[in-house]
């Protein structure tokens, strides 16, 4: 028997804008002349079926609004289905938040009690449970101190104590390990490893993919203007990165074509704090990032290739002309800065306007947010033109590596010692 | 249904311990929490009396300060439990978006945590007996039928209150108003003797005596307490056989009320 069936679910919620909240509105409404009755309907899901097995660890990821918590208070029972059926066999403890009627002026034992019965425990599982849910919430010595005087965190230590205390066969959980110190998030995941280890049936909803990653045997991925699509944790959990990915650096276009260079001087470019300064014999024109397919982009996949096409046009004649980047983390830290004189390349026979492009083979930032410069200067340091900064670059990465930047590297494990390598 | 109620009892667990919850949460912030909730009535009877005894003398009624008595603390009851119900659900808006239980849990335990409190509060109806040397007869042992006939009354329409208070949210003003019209509509401060058996109105000739038992449970829920402590007479059996059918028409229509509404209160409140 499965531990969760729906079949053809869907939910609408319909905003009703003019729907009166009072008599008094009411009658108001019947006796007034505007009747525009504003009417908003949307469906979070549509037509989902699913099938979670007794032991499974489902995931459920997606971006927000698109109907997670939805599923969760469906499966259980806060909510009811506009259409199709949800079938739950088995015992199911519903983790939507932690502490649910707590009450301040009662004291923590009091409040343990209460917030079990809420959750549908009897008095008899309550105290059977009970020195191990103080236990498991580290509160012994607060026990009989009201609620009141708790802090945020032991109130959530408590909560979740409480909640997880007793064995439900299925537990739903939202997002609520995004709480409490980090020992304590170790306790939790720990414990709900236990659940899993014990072949209980989970469904947990994160937007962390390492906790996904870590806990669940498949994932549930639902997503607005597209079907609802389940398959196993690490296949769709890519996908879903590469789409997060995709729709990231399709609004990061869309900001930047809505907010890009007046070329020639004026306000630049999406940093909203760009300064641009120079003595304006040459200008910089523009600017653009491009990736592999040549295509503009302002997020790239670490170790990607990117080219920087800067644009320039030459006012007044110049004798030395030299073109320099710099890329900045968001912290301020510099990166790394070069140009085309201190790489050796000579740039004295420009046209009056053309096009100047520094190729990176494969820019290994580690993840993060990044700005660049862009100038043009004489040799001794002038400036001509000089954007600080032009652009912003996010990088993203699937590994999460830590520091500034990724040298190209390799490991090699259990292989002879370099130098002692014998010939064959 | 049957499943409804046999999930209730399920989570009676919820409703005790929401119940001491109301009472520990008022009692608990006051040293004086009991004697704090005693002290309104206590009160309540003190102006009544000076203004029935002195400022309007009223020989009729013998003992005024235990006649009132009587009558007020069922009605403080009364009217606690549906201010309780009222705002139960909204009050616990966050709870319902959260965590599913029997919705019915909070207004029951709202009319239950008062219904303790009006134990309580016998205790100094008792007291004032005592004090005016009313005799407790045999009658008196009525007085639990008539309490449940008054929970039972009282939570069928707390319950359709509770929600109707989720879709328009003024519910609990409007019923301030009207709680107050029906304290003077109820025989609390006069004998229900004293109402007329003829009175013409707009050339109508109506019994009001016998319409107030008819048309309000609470005249012949309050009279019945009143007969059987302050009088010391047995009830009127045909009365209080009406009004507990009234009572349990109101408690099987408002959960009727209750139930088909309390599925969207997780997207309502």
């Amino acid at each position: 028997m499965s531990a969760i069936i729906l079949e053809g679910v869907s939910k609408k919620f319909v905003l009703q804008h003019d729907r009166p909240r009072s008599f008094q509105e009411l009658l108001i409404r019947t006796f007034g002349r505007n009747h525009n009755r504003g009417r908003e309907e949307f469906w979070t899901l549509r037509d989902l079926d699913l099938v979670v097995e007794p032991g499974q660890t489902l995931g459920l990821i997606g971006s927000n609004g698109t109907g997670k918590s939805t599923l969760l208070k469906l499966i259980a029972r806060i909510i009811q289905p506009t259409t199709g059926k949800i079938t739950v066999n088995g015992r199911l403890m519903a983790l939507l938040e932690l502490g649910a009627g707590f009450h301040l002026d009662l004291s923590g034992r009091e409040n343990i009690f209460l917030n079990g019965s809420i959750l549908g425990l009897s008095a008899r599982e309550m105290r059977a449970h009970f020195d191990e849910i103080v236990a498991f919430a580290e509160l012994e010595r607060f026990l009989d101190m009201p609620l009141r005087h708790y802090s945020s965190g032991m109130q959530v230590r408590l909560g979740f104590a409480v909640a997880t205390s007793l064995n439900p066969d299925i537990l739903l959980i939202d997002e609520v390990l995004a709480v409490g110190d980090e020992a304590f998030q170790k306790k939790c995941v720990a414990r709900i490893d236990d659940f899993r280890r014990c072949g209980k049936t989970i469904l947990l909803v994160s937007h962390n993919l390492e906790t996904i990653k870590q806990l669940c045997s498949g994932v549930l991925w639902l997503e607005t203007n597209r079907p609802a699509e389940s398959g196993p944790t690490l296949l769709i959990a890519e996908k879903y990165r590469q789409h997060v990915w995709e729709e990231e650096a399709r609004k990061r276009e869309v900001a930047a074509h809505a907010t890009c260079p007046a070329p020639a001087g004026g306000s630049v470019g999406s940093p909203a704090s760009t300064t641009h300064w120079g003595s304006g014999e040459m200008l910089i024109t523009g600017v653009r990032l491009l990736n592999r397919a040549r295509q503009p982009v302002h997020l790239i996949e670490s170790g990607e290739p990117l080219s920087v096409e800067i644009g320039y046009r030459v006012q007044r004649p110049t004798t030395s002309q030299v073109f320099g980047i710099a890329i900045y983390r968001s912290d301020g830290l510099w990166c790394y800065g070069t140009n085309t004189a201190l790489d050796g390349v000579e740039t004295v026979e420009l046209a009056k306007e053309g096009t100047v492009c520094l190729d990176f083979e494969g820019l290994g930032l580690i993840a993060g947010e990044y700005t660049l410069d862009v100038a043009v200067h004489d040799s001794l340091g002038r400036a001509y033109d000089y954007y600080h900064p032009y652009c912003a670059l996010a990088v993203r990465s699937r590994i999460q590596d830590v520091g500034v930047y990724r040298p190209a590297h390799r490991w090699r494990v259990n292989e002879p010692r370099s130098g002692q390598r014998k010939e064959v | 249904m049957i499943a409804k109620l046999v999930e209730l009892i399920r989570y009676r667990e919820l409703v005790r311990n929401l119940v001491l919850r109301d009472l520990k949460a008022r009692y608990k912030n006051s040293v004086l929490g009991f004697l704090w909730s005693l002290l309104n009535p206590l009160l309540t009877m003190v102006v009544f009396t000076v203004v029935f005894t002195f400022m309007m003398p009223n020989t009729e009624i013998q003992k005024f300060p235990v006649f009132l008595l009587c009558a007020l603390l069922p009605w403080n009851f009364f009217q606690a439990a549906l201010t309780g119900c009222v705002n139960s659900i909204v009050d616990h808006a966050s709870l319902i978006k959260k965590v599913y239980f029997p919705r019915e849990a909070l207004p029951i335990s709202g009319v239950l945590s008062n219904f303790v409190n009006f134990l309580l509060a016998l205790v100094v109806l008792f007291a004032m007996l005592f004090a005016f040397r009313i005799p407790l007869t045999r009658q008196a042992l009525w007085l639990p039928v008539i309490m449940a006939i008054q929970v039972i009354f009282t939570l069928g329409l707390g319950l359709i209150l509770a929600t109707i208070n989720v879709f328009y949210r003024d519910t609990s003003v409007i019923l301030g108003v009207v709680l107050q019209a029906w304290f003077f509509l109820t025989p609390i401060i006069y004998p229900i003797e004293r109402l007329p058996t003829e009175s013409h109105v707009l050339g109508l000739t109506l019994n009001v005596h016998r319409l107030s038992y008819i048309l309000n449970p609470m005249a012949s829920i309050v009279s019945s307490y009143r007969v059987v402590l302050y009088n010391g007479a047995p009830p009127a059996l045909d009365f209080m056989l009406r009004t507990l059918v009234t009572a349990l028409a109101m408690l099987f229509l408002g959960y009727l009320f209750f139930s088909h509404y309390s599925a969207t209160f997780g997207e309502e409140v």
